[in-house]
């Protein structure tokens, strides 16, 4: 069966969090690497491993993981912002 | 799998190896075996074999994809599991033909008297089974 692509923002969070590859590979459980091929979206994770990923970032698996591309974070807030103002 | 060479490198270090492999069966075959006992030969199988290990410590010892292929599967994290199972299928895939290639061929050298089959001939297949699947890995994955 052929995989569809599951899109991610795991980096974003990383990146907010302040966490390396190699401290959130460490708290998942997986090698570094492994982080990399998540975050360049060249390797589906499996369901408990998005799970996982999700709980470090304290997130639903829906805000970090999609079948379809995700829109950034700014836009959304953005979005948000003026629909507020509206 | 860790390493900062890059594809292209890794393919170059794969295609050293093999080569280098190849040419020392052959020389091996054709010179010492064939009681050609020259210093080129001799010389031929020092380049050869310095090659090889050069190469193999290049790209399958210091990439740590030896260690990633012959590690206990609790050792390893999911992708990991994927990728070394997937490299093991094509090990088998490609080993087997290439064995029973070999001693077909075996058999017809011996049958036109031409002694083919001795210690070299098993103990390269013996490492190849052993670096083939780092030798996928290497060779498909875009990091290591």
């Amino acid at each position: 069966m052929k995989q569809r692509k599951i899109y991610n923002r795991i980096q974003v969070f990383r990146n907010e969090r302040d966490l390396s590859r190699q401290d959130l590979a460490h708290m998942v459980g997986v090698n570094y690497q492994t982080i990399g091929y998540l975050e360049r979206e060249e390797y589906n994770p499996s369901l408990d491993l998005a799970f996982r990923i999700a709980e470090v970032f304290g997130l639903p698996v829906a805000m970090v993981f999609s079948t379809k591309p995700m829109k950034p974070l700014s836009d959304i807030l953005r979005d948000k912002f003026e629909k507020k103002g509206e | 799998m860790n390493g900062a060479q890059s594809q292209r490198q890794r393919r170059g270090y794969v295609v050293l190896n093999l080569a280098c492999l190849i040419i020392l069966e052959l020389i091996y075959h054709w010179g010492v075996a064939g009681g050609v006992h020259n210093p080129v030969a001799v010389g031929l199988i020092v380049v050869c074999l310095t090659g090889l290990v050069l190469s193999f410590l290049q790209v399958i010892w210091r990439t740590g994809l030896w260690g990633l292929t012959h590690a206990k599967v609790e050792n390893l994290d999911e992708r990991q599991v994927m990728v070394t199972h997937e490299a093991l299928r094509y090990s088998y895939v490609i080993f087997v033909p290439c064995s029973l290639l070999l001693m077909f061929a075996a058999v017809v050298a011996t049958d036109f008297g031409w002694r083919f089959f001795d210690v070299v001939l098993p103990a390269g297949l013996l490492y190849l089974s052993h670096i083939l699947p780092a030798i996928i890995l290497a060779w498909r994955e875009k990091v290591v």
